[in-house]
Order: C-alpha cells, then structure tokens, then sequence
C-alpha cells in the first residue's frame, strides 16, 4: 500500500506536465490569434506584431512551454495578455473568492444533505423520505443559472430585496456582509451537489442498517438513537465523503457560471474568460493550479477506497 | 415467489427426468411487480416516452413554423398561442415541442458515447492491471481534473458549436468518470471465484472480460446510463449559456432559457418558464426513472 | 473673466440640448475654438417642473458635496488610459486632465490644460497651457506643475505602447510633436486632418506622469494625475471609488465630494440595482420595454444610440461582385422590421452613419430610395442579375454576442421573401473576429459595432483600404475611397459635412457590400438628486466635472 501511494505521488509529476503541455498546445490549435482579438479591429498586422512581441507569443510551442516553466520555479506565472496584471496576482486575488464559496458550498451540502440522507434512510418509506428525495432531485433538474437567475429576481421583484451585490467585501473586512453576498450562490451551487450527497448518504445507512452488528446492536436492546449516532454514522459516512471529494471538481465546473451571474470575480469566471479571450498565460496558470488540487483530491480518494473494500489490492 | 412448477414435474431421481429450467415468473407478471414497487418510476417512463413521441411526431403537434417571426412579439399565453410568442414574435409551443428532439439526441447520443466508451476503458483498464492500468488512469485523472464545462468549451472552440460537435463532445467528457466507477467494480469483481475459475480453465481474456465480467456490468452501466443522462442534457443547456450550444435557428431548450429570455424575463415570463419546465420535467423524470431502475436491479435491495 | 470656470462650463454644455428627447441641437460649425465668457452672467432660468423630472443639466445651481454611486455591467480591466478603450477610461477621465476635451456634439474644443490653442496653419497646432497647473498632491508626483514636457511624455506613450488601440492618429498622421517652451506645446502633421484637434481632445490622449509610470510600472490599477478626482480604492472587476482633488487647478470644480462605480456583470441585476434606488445613475442597457417599466420618480430620457448591426458581403466574389445584387439585398430587407422587432417600435433607418450622428448623416428622405422594401424590384434585379430563384447565402457570424444572432435571424427571415435562402453559420466569438470577420474571410456575415462618435471609422469602413487592414469586404471602389480622403483631409467643418454626406451617397448609390440594419434607440435614466447630467453631451472626459448631488 504504501509503495502505491509513494509512486501515485511521484507519477503526479508527469500527469502535471502531460496535462500543461495538453492545454498549451490545445490552446495553440483552437483558432484565434491573441493580438487580434486583444488590439480591436483598427489594428494593422504591424501594431499586432509589435504585441506579440512583447508577450512572447511568437515563440515556438516547445519554448514557449519550456520558458513558461522556468519562470513558474521562479514564482511568476506570467504576464496575463488581457488582464493588465500579473498572473501571479490575479490568482492571488481570486483564489479567496472561488475557495470561499467552494467551502461555504461544500458546508451546505454536509449540513444540510447529510443529516437530511441519513434520516430519509433510518425513516425509510415515509412521507420525510419522499419529500426529502424529490426535493433533491427536483433541484437537480432546475439549469443552476436558471436557478440563480431566479433566486436573485424574484426577491428584488416580490420583495424589492437584493443582495448586496457589486463590490465584493472580503471576509476579514466586514463578516456579516461578505457572508450576505456569499450564502446565496454557494447555496446554489449546494442545491446540485447535495442530491448525490443525499442519495449516496441514504443508500450507505440503508446498506449498513443490514449488517449484522447493527442487528445486534438493536437485540441488544439499544434505542434506535444510539445504534445511528454510535453504530451506524461512522462506517455509513464513508462512502459520503468519498463523493464529496469526487464532486469538488463538478462543484468548481458548476462555480463558473454562478460566478457570472453574482458578480463573483473569482478563479471559474477568470477561466471561462480567458478562453475566451486567449489569454495563454492565464489559461495555463490556472490548468497548472487547478491540476494540482483535483489531482491530489483524486489520489487521496482513490487511497480511501482501499480501506473501504479490502478487497481491492493495488498492485 | 410463487414456485410455477406444475404437478406433473418429474421426479428428480427418475433417470430418463428432463429438467425445464426454472424461468421465474412470466414477463407481464414481473412488469406488474415493478410498477407496483415503482410507482413513481413508472410515471416517469410514461413522460419519457410521451416526450419520444412528441419529438418523432414533432412536425404534426407543433402548430407553427418554430423560426417564424411574422406573429405579434410578446404575446402572453392564449388561444392561438398556447405558450406565448416570444421577442420575435415565434411561436414558443412550436420552439418546446421542436426543442425535444435536441435535448433527446444530445441526451441519448452524448450519453451513449459516454457510457459505452468509458466503460470499454475501464473494463480494460481494470482487468490488466499493471502499467496499462497506470497508464491510462493518469490519462483519466488528467481529464478528471477538470469540471465537465470547461473541457466541453475547449474543444468547441476548437471545432465549432453544432448540434453533432455537441454531443460528441459532451460524451467524451462523460467518459473518464464512467470508467473510473466501472474500473472500480471491475477491481471488486475480478478477485471473485467465478473468474479464478475461469481462468484456471483457460479462457482467453476476451473470453474472461466480455463473456463473464460483463453482464455483471449490465446493471451499473444501465444506473449509470439513467445518471448520466440527465447531466447530459443540462450540459448542453449550460453550453448555450455560454453561446456554444445548439446554434439557431434549431430550437433547443437550452438556448431558449439563455439570451434573450433572461433580457425578457420580467416583461415576458413564459418565454422561460415552458422551455425550463420541459427541461426540468423530462430531467427529473430521467432521474426518477434511474432511481427506480437501480432500486429494482441492484440485487442487494431486492429481497427487501 | 469673473465667471468660474464650472460655470463657464455648464453654460457652454448646455448651449445647444432639447429637454425630453433630442431632435438634433444647432451644432457649432468649424474645429474653431469655443470662445470664452460667450453668455451673459447672471442669465439663470431655473425650471421649476413639477410633475415629470425632465433631463438636461440646465441652469439649475450646482450644491456641493454627496457622492455619486454608479455602476456597470463591463468587466473593468484596468484604469491605464493609454490602453483602456472601455469603461476604465472614465475612470482615467476622472483622474487625469488633458490638454482639452472635444465635444463632438457641438463640434467645439473645451480647453482643460490648455488655456488656449492656436491653428497656426492647417498643420500646425499650438497650444498655451495655463500656468500653475498642479499634479495632484500624492506620491510619487507630489503636487509638481504639469509642463508641456508632462504632454510630450505622455503622447509619446500612448503613441508607442504595444498594447495602446486607436492610436493610429499619433502614429500615422501626426509629423512632429514639439516642447517650444514649459507652457507652449506643438503639435504638426503630415497632412490636413480634419479629426485632429478631436483626436488631442480625446478621451485617451490623457497627461500622465513619468514618475507615476516609472514607480507603478502601469497605470493599470493605479495613477496620479492632474484631474478633479484622486482615486481612493480601486479593486479590480468590482468597484472603486474617487474622491475630490482639493487641489484641482479650475478651483470651484468638482462640485462632488466622490463618485463610486460597482461592477454588476449580470445586466438585469444592475438595473434592479438601480430601480431599488442602491444607483444614482443607471449603466445597464435597457430596451424599451425596461424603460417603460422604470418608475415615474426619475429622470428618463430616449436619445439615438449610436450602436448598430450590419451585413458584410465579400464583393471579390459572387454573386455579391454584382451591384445589382446587392442593391436587391438593400431592397428586400424591410428596416421597419427591426425597428418593430428589436426596438418594438423605436429606432430609425439608416444609411452609412448611424442616425445618432445628427449632424453628418442623411436624413431619412435621402436614404428612402435606397433601402426599401421593394421585393418585386427586387427580384426583378435578381434575375437581371442571372439568379432568378434566389440563391444560398453563407453568413458566418457567431453564437457569442446576442445581438448578432438577433440581427441575422430577421435579416434571414426577410432575405427568405426573395428567394435567397440564409443559412448561418456559427463560430466560438474568438475565432470569430480573428479569423473570419477581420481576415475577410467570408461570403456574408452579421455583426454589430461598437458606438462611433465621429465619421471617421463608419466611413472608414467603406474605404479601400478598409480601417488600415485592408478592406473586410474586398471593396475597392475609387471613387468612394476618395472622397473618404477628402473628408478626412478637410478641416473646414462645414465643408467637412458636405463632403461627409457626398460619401454617404456615393456609398448609397453603389450598394456598398456593408450594409446597415437600423439605427437603434437608446434608452437611459437617472435619479433627480443627480444634477449638471447631460446625456447628450458628448466631450466625455468632462461628465463628471460639473455633475453634483442635490442634498434635499
């Protein structure tokens, strides 16, 4: 076991590399030419050429890739192409924005999917377990910017309430009011997330309410309170917290556009815009970022699998 | 169960005894069960199936010409306009009834290339182990690291938004997680006696994955076909969100929730609200119809 | 000169506007200067108006103090003059002065650093800087006079950052620029350039310090300046928030104490934003029906925009090669349509220019022949032309922009009555621009323009060597590209606009391979606490100089 995880750990190097260099081809492929689409359409091809000089975007993919590299050791990121700033910075900047409201969403889910799973299962067949799963899965029907669009309209328009939106106050500024401007969209982002948290969380207290130790616990004569809290909780949240780990990398595809739509300048909507926006050195930072976390999410999640089913061997 | 052996069953010790297998019940009797223990799936497969016909029958429901913009704009819902017209002035029944077919097709097609290509990965990936097995989920991770949307708008930059591009690349996103739970089954199943013993007979591994491990595979591949689907489809609303999805005129739920319908919102509420009540009608049905289908498949639950 | 400053500019602002909608002011003839003290003191008509709040920024006396909250839906990308073309120049506007603001409205030069300029020829301009003009009173600057050293400096910088967009002026036409001495500044070009003194007077050939660039490296997210306003707090893509320079050299301006801008990305948010009164001034795009729908309690108001969605067609090949063709196009697409269907009953048709360039555009008589409907002669010209049953038309354009698509889907409905069958084909925006639109790369395509406030680049468009590029429709019509260099070179502003219109018709009359939908109406609106707001005043740099909140 431990000789899986040392070289799941050693291979994260060229998984890295194999995907940065995907992405800084791939980009180079997708048709758009950066100075074009950042000097505008009075642009001559001189004035585009004096650009791409600067940015370095004339460089051969090999070194521009190798160069990129170098600077990463050094801590520089790069020069964005679009933004005006460092990349360096502008992750600096958005990284807070993004994690606050991945952590506030990932609470939601734990707070309220899992206890509302949990029950849906110990109360199996009743009208709580019902609602409970409609609920979930209705919320997962609804298109997530539909869903914010409306959670943002229908109060200003029934209530005349909107949320403090537009300039963003950061957490140690001013609590109560960064948490106003935050509890929405990551309430949001919960809403799709939570439906696999409920089912898995309902499935795992069904499959363990059958073994046998629960059965005894409950001949024992136990009160159905404790054979959960004690018994059951902890080998039922397993599974839980496996998905959860899995689903950080969909509740961050879902982040990108909530971000749009609250006026979140976080890392999903620099992303999507520099894309756009073929804004090279943005676009590998955050890969090389994003890459790292997922994947180190992954390998400690596949490493929970092996304590969860023994008979899984990795050889 | 009701044992169906009839009167007449030959003694087991006579020797000249032929043995009619043991079938189970009869087709009807089983379906009945399932609707019975599934009421709620069983609403939501009629939906499916009403919304296949309304996108075969398409031509013959939809009462105007989806693109046409010669009506009044803005009508709210009325006799000639059962859903309203829209800013244009179209037909916005015509556009959900039209719209069917889209979110069908990317659904069924994207979901289809996901599935099956994820689980061929998988399966073949799980059972070699080894360097293969290494090799191919770093390149599974590799495209794991990154959320499902942006994967689909990287390579839809790359080869233009249309209907076919969509599906496509919607299914190849699918793929990586599709193999990685179908790796994971594989891994539980393969260390099974029945596969031992297969081999131990020397059977070919073709023979091995696709003889043996398969059908056990049947069941997970239909729960998985049943969850993936619907996040198929709201992909390909979330990609016209972005402007790379269905390009128009083709009406498609997903595009007729994004653009203008937001601009109109307030002033034109049913331009939103009938495709979004179409998507999310036939979304939760897809997704009720999986619960039900794991709920009567998954051996575990059945004897409950 | 006993009149201030502040006041001299509120009069000479508010010389030629109309109070609910505007008809097309007296603009002021010739690239002259505007002369000072040209109204008499003490000349207030105060409106008293009950009932419905009416715009104009008129003679209303200015209070002191209050902050104006704005907002907008552009991602703010940085506040560097030089390179900013959006939204972040207003920021720069507030922040650093000029040697003068050009209101292309009137047609006058409104002297700012300079206190006066001279045309020694039609080459040469000098302008007098006033004296003791003063940086703004922080570090690294420290409340230096601004010299003609500080204006050299910078239109050198806007005229050689890589990264500086229209500034094709500095590099191409302007010959020399001059220090004659600290207060005397000169500038010669090449040629005869009608645009020039609007292109010194514009918003991005702002006076920055070297020693602001020098320490900060860019201006992008941070500055000193000479203007009325310092910048307080700037977080980018989100808000800022400038405060009032005590310092400011015309003393009596800025009437307000701040002005704070949000960034609300999701349009229909930022105008909830603004009806729940959290915006004195309302920055979303609004349609009509928006505007109906905005309460009575405020100040709304309809001017022309000046934005505009067009049809390009690649006249190198055919059938588009054949101006009977294209005269067919002009004539089968029906421009009420998109009035009664984009604008739901506002707008106006246009030619070359767009209708909101009152003084140089035709009037919708003389456009009248040219744009239809006819759809019999039409397609009566289509078969002349060889295609009697219409033909497929090929109109690359992209999913990204909205505006695009709507444009096409009528312009598609309508080509549909006359046979040509449209059939549009998408591309991601990015690839889009790059490879199809500005390489010429297409048989037709749609799309829409940012607003233009002089003729300069309309026209442009229709010149042969297109907006320096070469043209996007490979159009290389002589005639029409001459008279385009006669307008651009003539620098009498009547006759400027004679000429201006004789391109017009010349494009009219040839069918020129782009050609515009509609002119679409705008809409804007703002709270009455807000007062000295034109919306039709067009030397952009000064909006905020005589703008003031009225503390009741």
């Amino acid at each position: 076991m431990r000789h899986y995880v040392l070289r799941r750990l050693l291979l994260l190097v060229p998984t890295i590399l194999l995907i940065t260099f995907a992405v800084t081809s791939l980009m180079r492929v997708v048709p758009g030419d950066p100075a074009t689409l950042a000097l505008g359409q009075q642009a001559t091809e001189e004035d585009r050429e004096r650009f791409r000089e600067k940015y370095g975007l004339n460089d051969s993919l090999p070194v521009a890739y190798l160069r990129w590299w170098q600077g990463v050791f050094q801590g520089d990121l790069g020069e964005s192409v679009v933004q005006r700033t460092n990349v360096t910075t502008e992750l600096k900047n958005r990284l807070p924005v993004t994690l606050e409201m991945l952590v506030l969403a990932v609470f939601f889910t734990v707070v309220f999917g899992v206890p509302a799973g949990i029950l849906a299962g110990v109360f199996r067949g009743s009208l709580f377990d019902y609602a409970v799963r409609f609920i979930s899965v209705g919320g997962l029907s609804i298109p997530s910017f539909w869903l914010g669009t409306l959670a943002i309209l229908l109060p200003a328009i029934w209530w005349g309430y909107l949320p403090p939106l537009g300039g963003r106050v950061p957490l140690t500024e001013d609590p109560v009011r960064n948490l106003e401007q935050f509890w929405l969209p990551s309430a949001i982002l919960a809403v799709g997330a939570s439906a696999g948290v409920i089912r898995i969380a309902r499935s795992s207290v069904l499959d363990v309410s059958r073994s046998d130790y629960i059965r005894t616990a409950y001949a024992k004569g136990l009160g159905q309170r404790v054979v959960v809290v004690r018994h059951m909780l902890r080998n039922a949240m397993i599974p839980v917290i496996t998905l959860i780990g899995l689903q950080v990398a969909g509740l961050f595809g879902g982040a990108v556009i909530i971000e749009q739509i609250f006026t979140l300048q976080g890392v999903g909507l620099m992303f999507i815009g520099s894309i756009f926006n073929r804004d090279y050195p943005m676009i590998q930072g955050i890969v090389l970022f994003l890459a790292t976390i997922f994947l180190t999410i992954n390998l400690l999640v596949d490493v929970s699998y092996a304590y969860i089913d023994p008979r899984i061997r990795y050889s | 169960m009701t044992s169906n052996a009839s009167a007449e069953a030959p003694h087991p010790n006579r020797l000249d005894a032929t043995y009619e297998p043991y079938s189970g019940p009869s087709l009807r009797k089983r379906t009945w069960r399932a609707v019975r223990l599934q009421p709620v799936g069983t609403v939501s497969l009629v939906i499916i199936i009403a919304l296949v016909g309304v996108a075969l029958f398409a031509d013959y429901i939809a009462r105007f010409d989806p693109a046409s913009i010669d009506a009044r704009s803005l009508q709210s819902p009325n006799s000639t306009h059962w859903f309203g017209t829209d800013n244009f002035g179209r037909d916005i029944f015509s556009r959900v009834v039209y719209g069917s077919r889209i979110s069908l097709q990317v659904g069924l097609i994207a979901t289809s290339i996901g599935v099956f290509g994820g689980s061929l990965i998988g399966l073949v990936s799980a059972y070699f182990g080894g360097t293969i097995d290494l090799v191919v989920q770093r390149l599974v991770d590799a495209m794991m690291a990154f959320p499902f949307l942006v994967i689909a708008l990287i390579m839809i930059a790359v080869v233009g938004p249309s209907v076919r591009n969509v599906m496509i690349v919607v299914g190849v996103a699918i793929m990586p997680g599709v193999s990685r739970v179908i790796r994971g089954i594989v891994l539980s199943e393969k260390e099974n006696a029945y596969v031992l013993s297969a081999r131990s007979v020397g059977a070919s591994n073709a023979r091995i994955m696709f003889r043996h491990l398969l059908p056990n595979l049947v069941a997970p591949i239909v729960i998985l076909v049943s969850s993936v689907l619907p996040g198929a489809v709201l992909v390909e609303a979330g990609l016209s969100f972005l402007g790379l999805g269905t390009p128009p005129p083709t009406p498609s739920w997903g595009a007729d929730l994004s653009g203008n319908a937001r601009t109109f919102f307030q002033h034109a509420p049913w331009m939103a609200i009938f495709p979004g009540l179409a998507l999310s009608i036939v979304v939760l049905a897809f997704n009720l119809l999986g619960d039900a289908i794991r709920d009567l498949v998954d051996p575990q639950l059945r004897n409950r | 000169m006993s009149q201030s400053y502040g006041y001299w500019l509120r009069k000479s602002r508010t010389a030629a506007i109309s109070r609910r909608r505007f008809v097309g002011g007296a603009a002021i003839a010739g690239a002259g200067m505007a002369t000072l003290g040209i109204v008499g003191c003490g000349d207030d008509d105060d409106e008293q108006s009950g009932g419905t709040p009416t715009p104009g920024g008129e003679d209303e006396a200015p209070q002191r103090g209050g902050t104006l909250r704005t907002g907008t839906f552009l991602d703010v990308l940085g506040i560097d003059p030089h390179i900013e073309v959006s939204i972040g120049l207003t920021t720069a506007a507030q922040m650093y002065t000029y040697l003068g603001a050009f209101n292309t409205r009137d047609n006058e030069f409104v002297p700012l650093l300079a206190d006066s300029h001279e045309q020694a020829s039609d080459l040469e301009f000098v302008f007098t800087l006033n004296k003791g003009f003063k940086h703004q009173n922080l570090p690294p600057v420290n409340g230096r006079e601004v010299t003609a050293d500080d204006v050299l400096y910078s239109l050198e910088r806007f005229r050689d950052l890589p990264e500086a967009q229209n500034n094709s002026f500095y590099k191409a036409i302007v010959d020399k620029m001059q220090v004659i001495d600290d207060h005397t500044f000169k500038v010669t070009t090449k040629l005869p350039y009608a645009e020039s003194l609007i292109e010194l007077g514009g918003i991005q050939s702002a006076i920055v310090p070297h020693e602001a660039v020098e320490q900060f490296g860019n201006l992008s997210s941070r500055g000193v300046g000479a203007g009325p306003y310092i910048l307080e707090n700037y977080v980018k893509g989100e808000r800022e928030r400038l405060i009032r320079n005590p310092d400011y050299f015309h003393s009596d301006l800025p009437y307000l104490d701040a002005s704070e801008r949000i960034t609300i990305l999701d349009m229909s948010t930022l105008l909830q934003a603004y009806k729940n009164d959290q915006l004195d001034l309302n920055g979303a795009l609004m349609n009509k029906l928006d505007y109906d729908g905005l309460p009575s309690n405020r100040v709304n108001y309809t001017l022309p925009a000046l934005h505009y969605g067009s049809l390009g067609l690649n006249a190198s090949v055919k059938p588009y090669s054949d101006p009977r063709v294209r005269q067919a196009i002009y004539l089968a697409v029906d421009r009420k349509q998109f009035v009664d269907k984009l604008g739901f009953g506002d707008g106006f048709p246009m030619g070359p220019l767009s209708a909101g360039l009152e003084y140089w555009a035709l009037s919708e008589d003389d456009l009248a022949p040219y744009i239809g409907p006819d759809y019999n002669k039409a397609k009566e010209l289509l078969s002349a032309a060889g295609y009697p049953n219409g033909f497929t038309m090929d109109v690359e354009t992209s999913g990204g922009v909205q505006l695009y698509i709507d444009h096409a889907n009528i312009m598609v409905s309508e080509l549909n009555k006359v046979g040509i069958k449209a059939e549009l084909k998408l591309s991601e925006l990015g690839d889009y621009l790059s490879n199809k639109l500005f390489a010429g790369n297409f048989n037709a395509t749609v799309f829409t323009h940012n607003p233009y406030e002089t003729p300069k680049i309309p026209l442009g468009m229709y010149h042969k060597m297109g907006l320096g590029g070469g043209s996007w429709w490979h159009y290389e019509n002589e005639a029409v590209s001459k008279k385009i260099d006669e307008q651009a070179n003539e620098m009498d502003g009547e006759r400027r606009r004679d000429l201006v219109k004789e391109a017009q018709r010349l494009i009219l009359d040839d069918y020129a391979p782009m050609m515009n939908f509609y002119s679409p109406m705008g809409y804007g609106s703002h709270h009455p606490r807000l007062g000295g707001y034109d919306p039709t005043y067009r030397g952009f740099q000064l909006r905020r100089y005589t703008e003031f909140i009225k503390n009741t």
